[in-house]
């Protein structure tokens, strides 16, 4: 997979969790293509175990091409479809004007959001649950506990989806209680820009946090039932946190970060 | 002033060209290209740039950088629990990470999580990756098959 070159076709942006859902309903429109490509020459060919029998019988499987009652090498069956395969696809979701793709290419990348259609909206979701403690004294808080819970739809990679949702929960964390970009209103300007001085949270500062991935599926989102999953680890923590704190304190916290001060 | 000195890295005598007050860092990075060890905020606050050393080497200091972690027990293990828990994110912070999980386990080969989260406390990670280092070091601790 090549990625990042300018040669390469245009592709989205990488921005409103909307990457996975665009990049991977196109790549699998090439990838059918080339599917239907391997199996008709599979069943074209006069050598072929395959040949004669109905080509959308034939499955893909662990880099095999499978039939009824034969297998083989997926590097055999390339070769017979021509040794070298290429397939194009262009893919605009619904929702979004057929110009869309050639807008994109002058630099006006249009984007569908969870309300964009008129027929169904298509959020991914999610919930935090929180456990806080308030130091009697000092009042400093320490998060003890986490479990959140997101249905996303179709999730490609559940390894790396696991990550991303734990690392949104760890930024709301530090939203919520440690960083803030400090201005001196004097001169105008932010004085803790670098990673000395802008405070985010140390392993100590990170309690076991599980993540729960409710399974969801959608058929009308899109044909893959893709949701985006970039930002949605993130969304609530502040609440559910502050939540945390008015339960613990009686203290209604409305200004982010909840440090000790604000609750003196 | 710039002074040619020996320095013994990664088991290699390396001889740089360097001013007194250049950090270790530059030299890693300028001067021998090893680009592995990371700039993060220059202070030695975020943990990015940590390297061991090693002070009873003879004749100068003996430097490990993550470029060569791998050819110890601790930092084999180390790497292997990484790569199965899959702990990077953006990875800029990882080879810190491992560096200091690697000296870590050296010191203390079954740490719980306070010895981690102090062990660890110079790291920090702007992607969130805490909850899968200490889980990769707990499974490098107990990992009996690496080499």
């Amino acid at each position: 997979v090549l990625m990042g070159d300018s040669d390469l076709p245009p592709i989205m942006i990488a921005g409103g969790s909307n990457n996975a859902a665009s990049a991977s309903l196109v790549v699998a429109k090439a990838c059918e293509e080339l599917r239907d490509r391997i199996a008709k020459a599979a069943v074209a060919s006069s050598s072929s175990r395959f040949h004669g029998t109905d080509p959308r019988s034939l499955e893909f499987v662990d880099g095999k091409l499978k039939g009824a009652d034969h297998e083989e090498a997926l590097t055999v069956a390339i070769e017979r479809a021509g040794h070298r395969l290429e397939a194009y696809a262009e893919n605009v979701p619904d929702g979004l004007p057929p110009k869309s793709l050639e807008e994109m290419t002058h630099g006006k990348p249009a984007m569908l959001s969870g309300a964009s259609r008129k027929d169904v909206t298509a959020y991914a979701f999610g919930a935090h649950f929180v456990e806080v403690g308030v130091h009697r004294r000092t009042r400093e808080v320490r998060v003890r506990r986490v479990v959140s819970a997101f249905a996303a739809g179709t999730i490609i990679n559940s390894m790396t989806a696991h990550s991303q949702f734990m690392g949104g929960a760890i930024w709301g964390l530090s939203s919520a209680l440690h960083e803030e970009t400090e201005m001196d209103r004097q001169t105008a300007r932010y004085v803790n820009t670098n990673l000395a001085d802008y405070l985010i949270p140390v392993h100590a500062d990170v309690p076991d946090i599980e993540i729960i991935m409710v399974p969801e599926k959608d058929d009308r989102v899109n044909r893959l039932g893709v949701k985006g999953i970039g930002e949605i680890g993130i969304v609530g923590m502040n609440a559910a946190v502050a939540n945390a704190v008015f339960n613990a304190t009686g203290t209604r916290i409305r200004g982010l970060p909840i440090r000790p001060e604000k609750l003196l | 002033v710039s002074q040619n000195r020996t320095l013994t890295i990664n088991g290699e005598v390396k001889s740089v060209d360097a001013p007194d007050d250049m950090p270790l860092l530059w030299v890693l990075r300028d001067l021998l290209g090893m680009t592995g060890t990371k700039f993060g905020c220059g202070i030695a606050q975020c943990g990015a740039c940590t390297v061991h050393l090693d002070g009873n080497a003879v004749g100068g200091r003996a430097v490990t950088t993550i470029e060569a972690v791998g050819n110890t027990a601790a930092g084999a293990r180390v790497q292997k629990a990484w790569l199965e828990l899959e702990v990077v994110q953006c990875g800029y912070c990882q080879s810190g990470q491992i560096m200091s999980a690697s000296a870590l386990l050296t010191m203390t080969p079954a740490p719980n999580d306070t010895d981690i989260d102090a062990a660890m406390a110079g790291n920090i990670c702007r992607c969130g990756t805490y909850v899968r280092i200490r889980e990769a070091i707990k499974r490098a601790a107990t990992d009996q098959d690496a080499a």
